[in-house]
């Protein structure tokens, strides 16, 4: 044979042949086929040691060695084995050891179908081992069951007949298998009842129920079907069960009238009522709480009761509420106040009885006492005030001028600042200007700004409060005071919306509400030709008259009662408030200086005040001494102001204080008094 | 790199080849497929600082269609005899095994695993309390147990070597 031909035979074969080198390693007999080539990774056929090559190898070879060393001639194989190649791929393998010619050879073969077959073969007759065991497994549970079921049936104490349409009857009653005659077992008139239903016991999957008696016992029996030709019948004795049935049905009843009359009882109450079980569930609603809650019966049964307020927190709120609590007060909606309680059902532990009561009128009038008292700073529950409230909220809505006018400390600028706090500039600024501290030469520039050098010391471009009031609104204060020149200028401003500063000619934009005040009667200003006509409608669009302290005397007390908790914060004092005869003096007194006034007045009397109440002694001279409501003479206010002046050591500032009006009315009042 | 041999040993269908997949490739097959002859695959881990090369021997199960080749047991350094506690008859085939074995090897490091764990309520035998120490409950399904039984076994092994 060919060495080509021997080749070709031996890649046929698909087989490894290798030789035992002296040294221990292997030399290929002949090519190798690939499979092999991969496994031995590049170390040289003539010389490699194949136990490093097959992992299965360093095993076998052990066993091939000792069969080598007994000589025997016969061959020993491996047994199939998996291994993957280097590059990863598996190979089923089986080695061959043989000694021919006293040489050593090794033969590797790569199993193909052989393997599979084999393989193939004993997966199923091991599956088919694992089946049988898995079987018999369930035979035996099956046996126990049967086992199980028949101890059960011997304790069940009905009766259980199995019985075909033929009639035939098997009585499995206690664990028993045994034929009888049904009439032995049943009343006949039962049995032929019992054998009239089991054709439609058989056409119907539902079961067939019937009773009968016999001597004073009640049985039930109840037929279900059982395979295709055949039903179970099974007998009980159902006579405690019809009596128990009978109570309940009965209790049911009595409570039926006593839950219809606490409806009604419930029904006639003013208050809504919702009936709560453990869980916080509402499971019954009366007429009132549904008229109450605005809802039918399915909106609120069912649900968790908490779930009557439309608000989040109302309903955290409510969810915790325990019976025992304080009544809590919700919104439900359309201005409706819901308040509600819980108390414990005596009928019934752990139920609860919520109790639905409409305080919508109570808190609408609570609400609008409230507002009534204060506003934006300002305080006052007269009637005179809440018109001034309401006329602040209306006129706060439009941009309009507005001329606030009132006595000296009456409020004026609170008021312009409460129009701006509701008006939509209230994010923009608010700027207040005294037009009474402006002097004459610098109010224009002041006003509308000024360009450098447009006068002496006009170092820089300056805005002037037209500008700096932006988007917001201007308080112009003691406008009456303003001098003629400039009122010309105001008046252009007012209507064109723009300025010009002072040395500029290019005019501004300005977008500003202007609210004036003055203490002075505008009117009368300008029959005395010191105002202009024309500025006057312009600033006078809408008017807000502040009433004097006098002409709403209900409000000192409140006034009072505020200015001396503000003092006793700021002194510390433990002045609790005002002596009777020391609220009867306040109230009488005529407040010249108004609020501001009276303001001083309680400072003036907390700090002088040595008790718990203010006593009419620590109260200013002129309010201790006052005996009528009339207002002072201008002798008396001279003496006021002389002493006051003292007081102050002739610091006019101090002395503006202790008499409780601004600055700007101390030197006009002195002007007035002819003091300068 | 120290290699050890390990042999996975018991009655056929316990999960032996389930369990070896599970701890090399982390992954795991619900179809049964017989193994034939011996399986060997290897695994390197590090334990306790020491890297080992597991050469991991996948032995076909013994039952009336094959029997045990005890030449493939040798050079083991450690065993792991593999139970399927929902055929009762798997313990005791395990048991005869381990008897043999330990005929053949010695005393070298083994462990007796109760494999399909997330079967426990099928389960109709439990290991003998006699040898709880040496018994790890193991699902290849889930792969519960297995790191830890494979680790445990390399462990003492190394600290027999």
């Amino acid at each position: 044979m060919s060495t080509a031909t021997m080749d070709g035979l031996m890649a046929a074969l698909d087989r490894g042949v290798f030789r035992q080198n002296t040294d221990g390693t292997f030399a290929a007999l002949d090519r190798l086929p690939g499979w092999c080539v991969d496994f031995l990774d590049g170390d040289p056929p003539e010389a490699t040691k194949l136990e490093e090559r097959f992992l299965f190898l360093d095993t076998f070879l052990a066993e091939a060695e000792e069969h080598w060393d007994r000589g025997e001639a016969s061959v020993l194989r491996s047994g199939p084995w998996t291994e993957a190649d280097p590059e990863g791929v598996e190979r089923r393998l089986e080695a061959c050891a043989v000694l021919h010619r006293d040489e050593r050879i090794l033969i590797l073969e790569r199993l193909g179908e052989e393997f599979d077959e084999l393989q193939s073969t004993l997966q199923k007759a091991r599956e088919t081992t694992l089946s049988f065991g898995r079987l018999g497994r369930l035979a035996g549970a099956l046996r126990a069951s049967e086992r199980d079921a028949r101890e059960i049936l011997g304790a069940v104490p009905d009766t259980m007949l199995r019985l075909s349409t033929t009639g035939e009857c098997t009585d499995y009653s206690g664990a028993r298998h045994q034929r009888r005659e049904l009439k032995d077992v049943l009343p006949e008139e039962a049995a032929d009842e019992l054998l009239s239903r089991i054709e439609d016991a058989l056409h119907t999957s539902a079961s067939q129920t019937f009773e009968y008696c016999e001597e004073k016992k009640r049985h039930e029996v109840r037929l279900v079907r059982c395979g295709d030709d055949e039903v179970l019948a099974v007998v009980r004795d159902v006579t405690e069960e019809a009596r128990a049935r009978e109570e309940v049905e009965e209790r049911l009843s009595r409570l039926r009238l006593t839950r219809d009359a606490l409806g009604l009882v419930l029904d006639e109450l003013d208050a809504g009522a919702l009936l709560v079980d453990e869980a916080g569930v509402c499971t019954w609603a009366s007429g009132p709480a549904l008229r109450l809650l605005d809802c039918e019966s399915e909106d609120v049964t069912g649900r968790t009761w908490s779930e009557i307020a439309t608000r989040a927190a109302d309903r955290r709120a409510l969810a915790s509420l325990r019976s025992g609590d304080e009544r809590m007060s919700f919104s439900r909606g359309r201005g409706r106040t819901i308040e509600a309680e819980l108390r414990a059902d005596p009928l019934k532990t752990g139920r609860s009885i919520a109790l639905l009561h409409d305080v919508s009128d109570r808190e609408r009038l609570r609400g609008m006492l409230e507002k009534r008292t204060e506003f934006e700073g300002m305080s006052g529950g007269s009637s005179s005030m809440q018109e001034l409230f309401e006329m602040i909220t209306i006129f706060a809505d439009v941009d309009s001028t507005v001329l606030i006018e009132g006595e000296t400390g009456s409020g004026k600028e609170l008021v312009a600042r409460a129009l701006h706090q509701r008006s939509r500039r209230s994010g923009s600024p608010f700027v207040a200007v005294n037009c009474a501290g402006l002097s004459e030469s610098l109010v224009t520039s002041q006003l509308f700004g000024h360009r450098r050098g447009a006068f002496t010391g006009a170092i820089q471009d300056q805005k002037g409060v037209f500008e700096a009031a932006h988007g917001g609104t201007l308080f112009l204060d003691e406008i009456g005071d303003i001098p003629p020149a400039v009122q010309t200028s105001l008046l252009r401003v007012l209507q064109e919306r723009e300025i010009v500063r002072l040395g500029d000619t290019r005019p501004r934009k300005v977008d500003v509400r202007v609210v004036a005040a003055t203490h002075r009667d505008l009117a009368q200003c300008v029959e005395d030709g010191t105002f202009r006509a024309d500025l006057l409608y312009r600033i006078r669009v809408a008017r807000i008259p502040i009433p004097p302290l006098r002409e709403r005397r209900e409000d000192v007390a409140l006034l009072g009662k505020q200015f001396v908790e503000e003092f006793r914060a700021l002194t510390g004092r433990p002045i609790e408030g005002f002596a009777r005869e020391t609220l009867r003096r306040l109230t009488e007194y005529a407040w010249p200086g108004n609020v501001r006034e009276l303001r001083s007045a309680v400072e003036y009397a907390v700090i002088r005040c040595r008790g718990n109440e203010i006593e009419p002694g620590d109260l200013p001279p002129e309010i201790a001494g006052a005996a009528s409501p009339r207002a002072a003479t201008p002798d008396e206010e001279r003496e006021r102001y002389r002493q006051a002046m003292d007081e102050a050591d002739g610091n006019r500032t101090r002395a503006a204080k202790l008499l409780g009006v601004s600055r700007a009315t101390f030197y006009r009042r002195l002007e007035q008094l002819g003091m300068e | 790199m120290i290699s050890k041999k390990i042999c996975l040993l018991g009655a056929s269908a316990v999960g032996k080849t389930s369990l070896t997949r599970r701890f090399v490739e982390g992954e795991f097959s619900d179809r049964y497929l017989t193994t034939i002859g011996v399986k060997i695959v290897k695994k390197e881990l590090t334990v306790d600082g020491v890297e080992a090369r597991l050469i991991l021997w996948d032995v076909s199960g013994e039952d009336d269609y094959a029997e045990l080749r005890m030449s493939y047991l040798r050079g083991a350094s450690g065993y792991l005899l593999v139970v399927d506690p929902t055929r009762k008859e798997t313990m005791a085939k395990a048991l005869d095994l381990d008897g043999r074995v330990r005929e053949a090897l010695g005393d070298v490091p083994r462990l007796l695993l109760m494999n399909k764990a997330d079967l426990r309520e099928d389960w109709r035998v439990e290991a003998p309390d006699a040898i709880s120490e040496r018994v790890v409950e193991t699902s290849a399904k889930t792969g519960a147990g297995v790191e830890e039984a494979f680790n445990k076994l390399a462990q003492e092994m190394l600290k027999s070597a």
